[in-house]
């Protein structure tokens, strides 16, 4: 190996190992409030993906700058450079390193954290909420799972949802008939779906600790599809309580 | 290119015109009477029929076959680098 | 001011056109019995199109034809006046894209400046003074259009359709008229979209979903108006390039001796004609919904419309589009590193086949864009995968850049500069889309300023440094003069700074839960969004040294020699400017373009200059 790609190799692995330790010391702090478990999913996903990406950018900033410093010609130099013949195997490793990379991300974390995000597909949910989107605030029916009849339905800007802590949380999503499209999204829980008028479309939240939006502006509902004027303001604050507290809310608030 | 009258091409385009007219009737019948799989599949084979009419009649590319598996080979094995 | 009356003619004939579209509109209607609302504006605007392409031009020069009449064939030469009527030489056709696009440009920064001052502060105080007439989300709308405009067309009917017949030995391009026609519809599509304000703005954003796209008020249909015409324009272009790459080239130039941007033009070419239709019939479908009442996505009556509908039509082409707008940056980042390190590019065949690759595969992954849009779960893995694997060929790109400068004797001139700062910036830009590529991530990244940030990364920092590169690549094959060198490092270095200064802050919010498209968000997150607004009102002052540059070097430049950069290709190898039928004598090609450091390869042999 010359002296000029032992230089680089040594810079990129440098870089890389600086890098991939701020990461990992300071990495969790990257991220809002982790109020779900399925929050903690797509932070680890984002998480393995900035320290496998690292590298790859390491690699690309490290090389192209080193050329730009030390393959500099003179301004009177005009004679051309020397044509590298090809080296078959420099393209190839390139080409099959990047392909492992990219089949790995596919894998980890993409299908893993696919598979986990779905793993409550099928199990009862403690709490049934129907999300009901409309320009431009939301309405929202607690509903019970024996009689399938709402008990609790609250709607507007400044309701707030409630929720229980420690719980398996339904949200069955739509648009009214003659509205347009809405996304219905808590970033504290990391969850968002499109609201469609006409069809439902479903999302699994299991909260994992009590907090709310004073604590973290994070703890809101956000409407995450473009639908109109008041767009940037349809949202409600969430809270997360414990489950005898949400008992109580819930006998207090029935229609 | 063509040795063909102004006549006998335009009758070409008009037949292929009055085919496509009536293949699209069938597609109609078809979207509304059949469902499931036979709808997919008989909608599928006009869709294909329909599209092979018009990239042979009303873009002529089997005229100039020749010149796209030439880019074709050009693409895959560009013939000058030494590599 | 006779130069001007080709444009006078064309608005007057515009304005007949539409009075006659807007009348047999009323016609049918009203046979109908349906009152005629937006459908006057519909048939008035395809009525005034049609008058303004025959007022400039067209019919004195094509149209007189069809109907067996004489036409006025010009000699395209002479001064400024050849560039204000429909003009069928490609260099003519070149400058008009440029030059309109410019303007675009420019507004659509202005719009960006005020969208970011609105979003200093959490609250929506801005837009409130301003009136009724515009709304944040129109300026948001109109800034996403017209920057989707320049960044499609700019390097392709500016740049490629200036560069490109010359780069293959030809005269012109295959269709001259087609190419004018393609410019010749430019113009109305910027003008309708300026006047959406008047019209009730349009606030979809330039994605326009539906239903909201059918229900807002009239300055949508302008808006979907403007975006078809300007497929057609695409699409033509599409068809008049790859005839041209197939057909033209210059003897002796066969595949392997076509040069890298030639190839990136023409896989550029083959995803714009193939891609557009399908965003056509989407906005067309829309357009239907809101003249006659069609409801395809719309669920009402228990007839079975499906917003997703739009969703998918909309994706299968603005995928594909992203990458016209990126493999000609690709293309020319790869000719001037080849250039400017006096060296071959490395793995020519690879990355010929990488372009390909690209365009194959950006026709299956569309549906990423529709991972929180609630189709179908099935889809979700398939298309998650497929997306994943478009970083494979655009990385072997990216090997190509990085080992053609290396050991190379490289001339840091501004459009090297440019290259390197493409090469950077889209390494970010790249590696962020694999966030949104993942699905975990993506549900929470969706709608949010991450992505705002990685897409200015891709497009930004590839395509427009792309088009920067090309203007200080080739300002003096183009006018004939040199541009000022000092000038031109200061704003690369400039604008690279505060561009990614900008946007790498941008990818914070993003992360923190900002969603986008809005013009309020809370309060917690002013911070870091003034920060990202002061940083973007520099990347604005980084404008500066060029426009000054610009101006001042076409005016008072130095004379450019006809190849200043020893460059090999074709282009360089004529007259700066090249003369109006581009060469004296058409040159024989005898290698490949990439012959430095071995005097054994010659690309041309021409009689003047080899």
């Amino acid at each position: 190996m010359n002296k000029d790609t032992l230089i680089v190799t040594l810079i990129w692995i440098f870089g890389t190992v600086v890098g991939e330790v701020i990461l990992f010391m300071y990495g969790d702090h990257m991220f809002p409030v982790q109020g779900s478990t399925q929050a903690l999913v797509v932070d680890h996903a984002f998480l393995l993906l900035s320290q496998l990406g690292l590298p790859v950018f390491m690699l690309i900033i490290t090389a192209t700058a080193y050329a730009l410093v030390r393959f500099r010609s003179n301004d009177d130099d005009t004679k051309d450079a020397k044509p590298v013949s090809f080296h078959k195997g420099w393209a190839w490793s390139w080409l099959i390193w990047s392909t492992a990379l990219c089949l790995l991300v596919i894998v980890v974390p993409g299908y893993t954290g696919l598979l986990e995000l779905r793993s409550t597909a099928n199990t009862t949910p403690d709490v049934l909420i129907e999300v009901t989107g409309q320009r431009w605030i939301w309405t929202y029916e607690y509903i019970d799972q024996e009689t399938h009849e709402p008990i609790v339905k609250i709607r507007g800007g400044d309701a707030t949802l409630v929720l229980p802590n420690e719980s398996l949380i339904r949200f069955k999503i739509t648009a009214v008939d003659e509205d347009v499209l809405h996304s219905f999204w808590i970033p504290a829980f990391r969850v968002k779906i499109d609201a469609v008028p006409g069809l439902y479309t479903s999302l699994d939240a299991t909260t994992n600790r009590i907090g709310g939006y004073e604590e973290d502006i994070n703890y809101r509902v956000q409407c995450a599809e473009l639908c109109g004027v008041e767009h940037s303001t349809m949202m409600n604050k969430v809270e997360v309580i414990g489950k005898s507290e949400f008992e109580k809310w819930i006998t207090e608030n029935k229609k | 290119m063509s040795t063909q009258s102004i006549g006998q091409l335009l009758r070409v385009g008009w037949v292929v015109i009055i085919a496509l007219f009536i293949l699209t009737i069938i597609e109609f019948v078809a979207a509304i009477g059949l469902s499931g799989i036979l709808q997919l599949a008989v909608l599928s084979i006009l869709a294909v029929i329909k599209g092979t009419l018009i990239v042979q009649y009303f873009m002529h590319v089997g005229q100039i076959r020749k010149s796209i598996t030439d880019l074709w080979w050009g693409i895959l094995v560009p013939s000058e680098v030494e590599e | 001011m006779n130069g001007l009356l080709p444009i006078g003619k064309g608005l007057v004939f515009a304005a007949i056109g539409f009075i006659l579209g807007a009348a047999i509109s009323l016609g049918l209607t009203t046979l109908a019995g349906h009152p005629a609302g937006e459908s006057l504006i519909t048939l008035g605007y395809v009525g005034a199109l049609i008058g303004w392409l025959m007022g400039v031009g067209m019919w004195r020069t094509w149209g007189a034809e069809w109907f067996g009449l004489p036409t006025v064939v010009h000699d395209n030469s002479g001064g400024w006046k050849r560039y204000f009527r429909f003009n069928t030489d490609h260099k003519v056709v070149g400058i008009q894209y440029l030059l309109t696009l410019l303007v675009v440009f420019l507004l659509a920064g202005a719009l960006a400046v005020l969208m970011r001052i609105e979003l200093a502060t959490g609250a929506q105080d801005v837009f409130n003074k301003l009136g009724g007439i515009t709304d944040y989300n129109t300026i948001m709308s109109l800034h996403g259009i017209m920057m989707i405009a320049v960044a499609v067309a700019t390097l392709i009917g500016g740049f490629a359709n200036y560069v490109l017949p010359l780069m293959i030995g030809a005269r012109d391009v295959a269709f001259p008229r087609i190419n004018g026609l393609s410019y010749w519809v430019v113009p109305p599509v910027a003008v309708l979209l300026l006047l959406t304000p008047i019209f009730g703005g349009f606030d979809t954003g330039w994605t326009a979903y539906p239903p909201l796209a059918s229900k807002t008020a009239t300055g949508a249909l302008l808006f979907e108006l403007a975006f078809l015409t300007f497929g057609v324009s695409s699409i033509l272009g599409g068809l008049n390039f790859i005839a041209t790459v197939v057909f033209l080239r210059a003897p002796g130039m066969t595949w392997g001796r076509v040069p890298v941007f030639v190839w990136s033009v023409l896989a550029a070419a083959v995803i714009a004609l193939i891609a557009t239709q399908w965003v056509a019939y989407g906005l067309l479908m829309i357009i239907l919904e809101r003249v006659i009442g069609m409801h395809f996505f719309n669920p009402v009556d228990g007839v079975g419309g499906n917003a997703l509908l739009y969703e998918h039509i909309f994706w299968f082409y603005s995928h594909p589009a992203v990458y016209i707008m990126v493999l000609p940056a690709f293309g020319l980042l790869l000719e001037i590193m080849s250039t400017f390190a006096r060296k071959p590019v490395f793995a020519y065949k690879w990355v010929v086949r990488a372009f390909f690759a690209i365009v194959g595969l950006s026709f299956i992954v569309w549906a990423h864009h529709l991972f929180t849009s609630g189709m179908g779960e099935w889809l979700h893995g398939p298309f998650m995968i497929l997306t994943e694997l478009i970083s494979i060929p655009t990385g072997i790109v990216f090997l190509a850049a990085v080992s053609t400068i290396w050991r190379g004797k490289l001339r840091l001139k501004t459009p090297l500069l440019f290259a390197v700062a493409i090469l950077l910036n889209f390494t970010i830009g790249g590696l962020t889309g694999i966030f949104l590529a993942d699905i975990p991530t993506d549900i929470q990244l969706q709608d949010t300023y991450f992505v705002v940030a990685h897409f200015h990364y891709t497009i930004v920092g590839g395509e427009v440094f792309a088009i920067f590169a090309a203007i200080y690549y080739w300002f003096p094959k183009i006018t004939g003069k040199m541009y000022n060198e000092t000038l031109g490092k200061i704003h690369a270095v400039l604008m690279f700074l505060t561009f990614n200064l900008t946007f790498m802050t941008m990818f914070m919010p993003g992360s923190d839960g900002m969603n986008r498209r809005v013009s309020s968000y809370p309060d917690q997150l002013s911070d870091i969004n003034g920060l990202v607004s002061i940083f973007g009102y520099l990347m604005a002052l980084s404008f500066l040294p060029f426009l000054w540059n610009l101006v001042d070097s076409l005016i008072r430049g130095r004379k450019a020699p006809d190849n200043p950069w020893e460059a090999k290709t074709l282009e360089w190898q004529t007259s700066s400017p090249p003369e109006i039928e581009n060469f004296e004598t058409i040159p024989t090609v005898t290698g490949i373009p990439y012959g430095y450091g071995n005097p054994d390869i010659q690309h041309s042999k021409t009689n003047t200059n080899g």
